[in-house]
């Protein structure tokens, strides 16, 4: 091993923990900014969504019933449904973030769902579930109050049409065999029921329709909600303390880079960087350890982020540790190398930082370190893809909080790596090697 | 043993240095001396191989020393103008970094550690940090850094800027026992008394060129025969009147190189002592400047540098 690359890499290292001061400041402020974040979105409120909200509907029954229900939810001016036949595209899609709230309709739905509003609470009844996208509490609540009331509508009001008939003998039955009902209630009820059919038995008689739909007597459905890739109640504030403090952990390691490379113009104007140009060194060498100090140490503040986040709100990696660790590395080889960038291009410090802050608040903000990116406007997104942050984002998104295995976590990483290399590869060619 | 030919550097349309050429022996202490912005360090900055020339090369012993690998550059200590050190670290820590782009390790490195911060004085502030150091205190480990692989050539950019007296001292002793233990040594200054006290041979250099070198006595030689200086100790009454009339009106006088005034201390550069000394005392009675003694001595560097440039070192 080279002795000089490790001695100039314990160095920086050194230099690095020497100013106390500004390694807390380097580490508390992503952590006081995730925590704040974390504060105040994990109440689960957010906002109301703006536009339409967008919901994928797997329908496995193909009943009237739950035709009709589709249907009725496609008319909804707040929704924009789209249909999704597999259950498991339907899942995938909430899982990687292209839709915020799935709803699965399930068998037998339309067979079971009338009866089961009659026969008590602990009938069995169909499962109509709704799964969400932990980052989008507030449209996920939104869709399950609209699905709800379609589910209800439409249930109750067949429960007392036409095409009933036969359901309403069997309601009957069920409604009999109800021991949990209070009797009066019962016979209450089965006046009700006998009415019914003695109104469906009238000669020419039409469906009962009607806007209102008839009286809910009951659930006739469980809704199961479930958050997608990690199932935990508190699964959204999961998803939104865990990407506040992927976002910040990432701004934090950028910002990070600009010291480093404030660092190499420093030694520049100290006459640092002649004498160690005299010494005995490659090229690659004093670059290689820089890159390496500079990296570790980022390597060190996203340890350090991400495990405040672990102690104060519970973030855990729900996906694979590995697949975290590696974005960690990429992470921080691709910001290591954006600092030597930023040395390689400024002449002066004062320089650099003018327009390296911009650039790292841009790149933060545009990658979604801010607030997720696929809840910008479309024409960002090429802009966005574009940024390294945005990888790494939807890289510890997806093993932090979406669940998501290894697999998951190698294109953000490759992607970060290329990043790294075009960023070191010019680093290396516009850098002032002379010392003027 | 170091060979520096036909060095031209250009920045833009200035030429910081331009067709320079040196060469040192064995062994040898010599002083490169000239005023700010002569060109000296933009020179030594080509010889250690931190900037490239535009033309022009560097020979140790006869191999061209170029490569940023090159194992010659090993057998080279550099002592930057600046204080080349990082002031959040310690003075060892500082070593440690610099012993280490130089191969030492280990023990090894640590014995050279210890030694050095004894032999410059900083044996008891080893775990300080450089930032809490006077300005002798980092001039004096900027120089034992250069110094824990051993060179055979110390190569010293203006080492005692900003250093106090005792610094000063401290430092000259620190050469002069290298000097004796056989390091040869490259000494640039604008300090005359420093060259004057340390080195056997002196360059002088200005405007990025080599104007002349040689011995001190080989230097004195180009200035005319009867050249000298006079000192004149002004009397205390009549102080006030050597103000900047009576200087201008010295340096007026036909033979008169250079006046200046320090105190109650006058001296006049002047080109042939037997011709001059009496118009110049006939002027020092004209402006009431009476004298209580009267010196002449042999012309020193500051005179040469004069002759050769129509400048004096301490103006530029
Ligand atoms: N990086 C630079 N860019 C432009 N001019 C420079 C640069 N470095 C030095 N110079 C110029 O080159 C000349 C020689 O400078 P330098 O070698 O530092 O002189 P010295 O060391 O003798 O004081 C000066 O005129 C200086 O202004
Ligand atoms: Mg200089």
């Amino acid at each position: 091993m080279n002795t000089a690359l490790l001695a100039l890499l314990r160095n920086d290292l050194r230099l690095f923990f020497s100013d106390r001061r500004a390694v807390i400041i380097t580490i508390l402020v992503p952590v006081a900014i995730a925590s704040f974040f974390g504060a105040i979105l994990s109440g689960g409120g957010g906002g109301q969504p703006q536009g339409k909200l967008t919901l994928l509907v797997s329908d496995s029954d193909h009943s009237p019933l739950s035709t009709e229900i589709v249907a009725n939810l496609k008319k909804d001016p707040a929704l924009s449904v789209s249909e999704a036949p597999p259950p498991e595209a339907a899942r995938d899609a909430v899982k990687s973030g292209k839709t915020p709230v799935a709803l699965f309709l399930p068998p037998g739905l339309g067979a079971q769902a009338t009866q089961a509003m009659f026969a008590g609470p602990n009938a069995p009844r169909p499962r109509v579930s709704l799964v969400y996208d932990p980052s989008d509490a507030a449209e996920y609540q939104m869709a399950r109050g609209l699905v709800m009331q379609q589910v209800l509508q439409v249930v109750s009001r067949r429960a007392f049409s036409a095409d009933s008939a036969a359901t309403v003998d069997q309601t009957l039955a069920a409604l009999q065999a109800n021991r949990d009902m209070a009797p009066d209630e019962r016979a209450a009820l089965t006046d009700l029921l006998g009415g019914v059919k003695r109104y469906y038995g009238r000669p020419g008689a039409e469906g009962a329709g009607g806007a209102g739909g008839g009286p809910s007597i009951g659930m006739p459905v469980d809704f199961a909600d479930e958050a997608s890739a990690t199932g935990e109640k508190d699964a959204a504030r999961a998803a939104t303390v865990g990407h506040a403090f992927a976002g910040m952990a990432i701004q934090g390691v950028l910002f990070f880079a600009i010291d480093a490379a404030m660092g190499i113009l420093r030694d520049r104007r100290n006459g640092l960087w002649k004498r160690l140009r005299a010494a005995p060194l490659s090229r690659p060498t004093l670059l290689g350890a820089k890159l390496a100090g500079t990296a570790l140490i980022a390597l060190l503040i996203l340890g350090i982020v991400f495990g405040a986040g672990a102690l104060l709100f519970r973030i855990r990696i729900t996906g694979s540790p590995l697949g975290f660790a590696l974005l960690c590395l990429c992470t921080a080889l691709m910001v290591s190398a954006f600092g030597l960038l930023i040395a390689a291009l400024g002449r002066t410090e004062q320089q650099s930082r003018g327009y390296a802050i911009p650039a790292v608040l841009g790149m933060s903000l545009l990658g979604g370190a801010w607030f997720p990116a696929f809840l910008m406007p479309a024409w960002i997104q090429p802009v966005s893809k574009a940024m390294p942050s945005r990888w790494a984002a939807d890289g510890f998104d997806a093993m932090l909080w979406r669940g998501f295995g290894l697999p998951a976590a190698l294109v953000p990483c490759a992607v970060l790596l290329g990043f790294a290399a075009v960023f070191a590869a010019f680093a290396f060619a516009r850098f002032h090697w002379e010392a003027e | 043993m170091l060979e520096l030919q036909r060095l031209t550097k250009r920045y833009g349309a200035r030429t910081a240095v331009s067709d320079f050429s040196l060469s040192l022996k064995r062994g040898e202490r010599l002083g490169l001396l000239g005023p700010n912005g002569a060109g000296k360090t933009t020179v030594i900055s080509i010889l250690v191989g931190a900037l490239r020339a535009d033309s022009g090369t560097v020979l140790l012993d006869n191999k061209p020393l170029t490569g940023d690998t090159n194992p010659l550059k090993r057998r080279l200590g550099y002592v930057p103008q600046e204080i080349a050190l990082y002031e959040d670290l310690s003075a060892a820590d500082n070593l440690r970094l610099f012993g280490a782009l130089y191969g030492l390790k280990g023990p090894a490195l640590e014995r050279r550690i210890a030694d050095e911060l004894e032999t410059v004085g900083l044996a008891d502030r080893a775990k300080g940090p450089v930032r809490a150091f006077s300005g002798g205190m980092k001039r004096r480990l900027n120089i034992a850094a250069a110094l824990l692989h051993e060179p055979e050539l110390l190569i010293l950019d203006e080492p005692t800027v900003g250093v106090d007296p005792q610094s000063r001292n401290a430092i000259f002793d620190k050469i002069e026992q290298l000097a004796a233990a056989g390091v040869t040594l490259l000494y640039t200054t604008h300090y005359m008394e420093e060259v004057e006290r340390l080195c056997r041979r002196i360059a002088i250099m200005d405007g990025g060129k080599l104007l002349a070198e040689g011995t001190q006595a080989e230097l004195r030689a180009l200035l005319p025969s009867r050249a000298s200086r006079l000192r004149v100790e002004v009397a205390p009454s009549s102080i006030e009147c050597v103000n900047d009339d009576a200087l201008a009106a010295l340096r007026a006088l036909p033979g008169v190189t250079e006046a200046t005034a320090e105190g109650g201390l006058l001296t006049v550069s002047l080109d042939d002592i037997g011709a001059r000394t009496l118009t110049v005392l006939r002027t020092l009675g004209e402006r009431g400047i009476a004298y209580a003694s009267l010196a002449s001595e042999r012309p020193n560097l500051e005179e040469v540098f004069l002759h050769l440039t129509g400048r004096s070192l301490r103006d530029v």
